[in-house]
């Protein structure tokens, strides 16, 4: 019974991400206007049959900049939780294989890295990088891979010692290919579901330095910095600042309830695994 | 024997943090040189200097600029350890002076979060595991998710919005005062509140799940009898470590919240300080907050094993 639930769950919000995916892909050919051509003649007006989300202090659609600011929030997300989550774990894979002195020396670098609350390390690097979309990123990056070597390399020093290893060894596997073949896709799983629930925080790590004017750089359109621009016109022209925000939190809690349905879904397996 | 056993963990965990400090200070210190351009340039123009050819190779003098890497990050370690974090650029004061003096003003909105935090999400937590999948838990768990999806600047903004310009009842700009406090508290504490419902939750309904609640069910207990003598004390260090953890994000919020109520701490002083290019401030205040993190999690960690004595060393 519950498992039919959690494995509907999951599917749902899955094909809801990939929508989500789907139009900020295509979301140049479904903007009904120019993200970016500002037109006095209509400055501030409120949603309407041409402008559906209105317009802002520039006159550009609002809805046109929400959906153009979905490519930027929700690839650079993706991206960088595939990059972190890429690099994290091979350092960690690597590190629980091979353990020894280079492994020690950066487990405690990694624990160094960790004792900076994450947004408040991104926010000092993209603050001393001077802000842009590329710098944020290797800010957030910088302060976020380090979960995942932790995580792998807990599970491999686990995994190391099981028969399945040995038996790849004695049969003369080289480390490398032992890593690749056996190691990880028993630790795949673990690190699926940790960056699935990272998609979430990082889009808000996105969110919360461009609006800190440290993310991507006006007149790019991107949730975060929209809404700071919008910011002072709260009261005169609501919608400016509601639809972004409204785009980046149902985005947010799709992936956010993603993560947590991938987990179940896992766990479910894992239990079901471990009956047999 | 359990004293000496707990003296021992304090002792290795306070070894422990020798390697930690050395490679926060060496991230700290390392985030000059991510910053690009002359340190000396950036000084005298923070300080409204034009500089010369002159001026500038006496202040590089003056800073040290020509030493080796490993020579400056020592003397920057030693000056640390001393309490000397440098001066501003922009303000000509030492670092340590404004971070400090800023440091309390920001306490003040971080506890008070953290209080309201706690006042929330204790009994909605408490109340959710209990009534499992009853309506009340459901509409927890979403009110949960939420607060975990919706980023601080936005609660801060729409909290501005209904409480300042719609109802007048708070001013924009908070003053450091009593009445400023109510919203940045109320914006700082929503997402923290998020992450505490949803571990006590998790925590309360793992002990509500253990055999000796079914145990004292099944000899008569009463569930309230359970709940408040069993149940909640054994909840309570694992809740606390989630306080040690939250602490992350209270610094975090504060930079945000503080930039868009004008409050006057550490936050502000950072994002001020990041728009002035004035990059000793914000070398000071990570190393701040990174010592602040971990002596937190450090405590809290002891706590823990006070009050649990089943966690044993592993």
């Amino acid at each position: 019974m519950k498992h039919t639930h959690s494995e509907r769950t999951f599917w749902i919000f899955l094909a809801l991400a990939v929508l989500l995916v789907l139009v900020s892909l295509f979301s140049d050919q479904i903007a009904p206007h120019d993200p970016n051509a500002a037109d006095v003649s209509r400055l501030r007006q409120p949603p309407s049959a041409e402008y559906p989300f209105g317009t802002d202090a520039m006159g550009r659609c609002v809805l046109s900049r929400v959906l153009c600011g979905a490519k930027t929030s929700i690839f650079c997300s993706l991206f960088l939780v595939l990059a972190t989550a890429v690099f994290g774990s091979a350092v960690g894979i690597a590190c629980g294989y091979y353990s020894g002195a280079l492994d020690r020396i950066i487990m405690r670098v990694i624990d160094g890295i960790m004792a900076f609350p994450q947004m408040v390390l991104a926010i000092a690097v993209a603050g001393m990088l001077g802000g842009g979309m590329v710098n944020a990123m290797l800010a957030l990056g910088f302060a976020s891979w380090t979960p995942y070597a932790r995580l792998a390399r807990s599970r491999v020093i686990a995994m190391k010692k099981e028969e399945f290893v040995l038996a790849a060894r004695i049969s003369g596997c080289s480390d490398s290919a032992i890593m690749r073949r056996y190691i990880f896709p028993n630790v795949f799983s673990t690190l699926l579901t940790y960056s699935t629930s990272q998609v979430g925080t990082i889009m808000l790590g996105f969110a919360g330095l461009s609006f800190l004017n440290l993310g991507v750089q006006l007149p790019n359109a991107e949730w975060g910095s929209m809404i700071n621009e919008a910011r002072g016109m709260l009261v005169t022209a609501p919608w400016t600042v509601l639809y972004p925000a409204l785009a980046l939190v149902l985005t947010v809690m799709v992936f956010n309830y993603l993560g947590d349905a991938l987990r179940d879904k896992l766990d479910v397996y894992r239990e079901s695994e471990a009956a047999e | 024997m359990k004293g000496s056993n707990l003296l021992k963990y304090i002792g290795k965990r306070l070894l422990r943090l020798i390697p930690i400090l050395l490679v926060v200070t060496f991230i700290a210190f390392s985030l000059m040189y991510l910053a690009s351009g002359d340190p000396a340039q950036k000084k005298l123009v923070a300080q409204g200097i034009v500089p010369t050819d002159e001026t500038l190779e006496q202040v590089r003098q003056e800073m040290g600029l020509y030493d080796p890497f490993l020579v400056r990050y020592g003397r920057w370690l030693w000056n640390f350890l001393r309490g000397d974090l440098g001066e501003s650029y922009a303000y000509s004061l030492p670092v340590s002076d404004l971070l400090w003096s800023a440091m309390g003003t920001t306490a003040k909105v971080a506890v008070s979060a953290l209080l309201l935090s706690l006042l929330l999400s204790l009994p909605l937590g408490i109340l959710s595991a209990v009534r499992q999948n009853s309506f009340w838990d459901i509409l927890v768990r979403f009110l949960t998710f939420l607060a975990n999806s919706i980023p601080s600047f936005l609660v801060a903004l729409l909290l501005i919005y209904v409480f300042c310009v719609r109802l007048y009842w708070f001013p924009v700009l908070a003053r450091d005062s009593l009445q400023g406090l109510v919203l940045p508290t109320i914006a700082l504490s929503l997402p923290v509140c998020g992450k505490f419902v949803k571990q006590i939750r998790a925590e309360v309904l793992e002990q509500l799940n253990s055999e000796y609640v079914i145990g004292a069910q099944a000899r008569g207990v009463h569930r309230r009898v359970i709940l408040t003598r069993d149940v909640l004390h054994n909840s309570m260090s694992a809740i606390l470590t989630v306080i040690g953890f939250s602490i992350g994000s209270l610094f975090t919020g504060s930079v945000v919240i503080e930039s868009i109520f004008q409050w006057p701490g550490v936050g502000k002083l950072v994002m001020d300080a990041i728009t002035a290019r004035d990059y000793p401030i914000i070398q000071g205040f990570v190393v701040y907050i990174a010592l602040i993190y971990v002596v937190i999690n450090l405590l809290t960690d002891i706590a823990y094993r006070f009050l649990d004595p089943r966690v044993t060393e592993s």
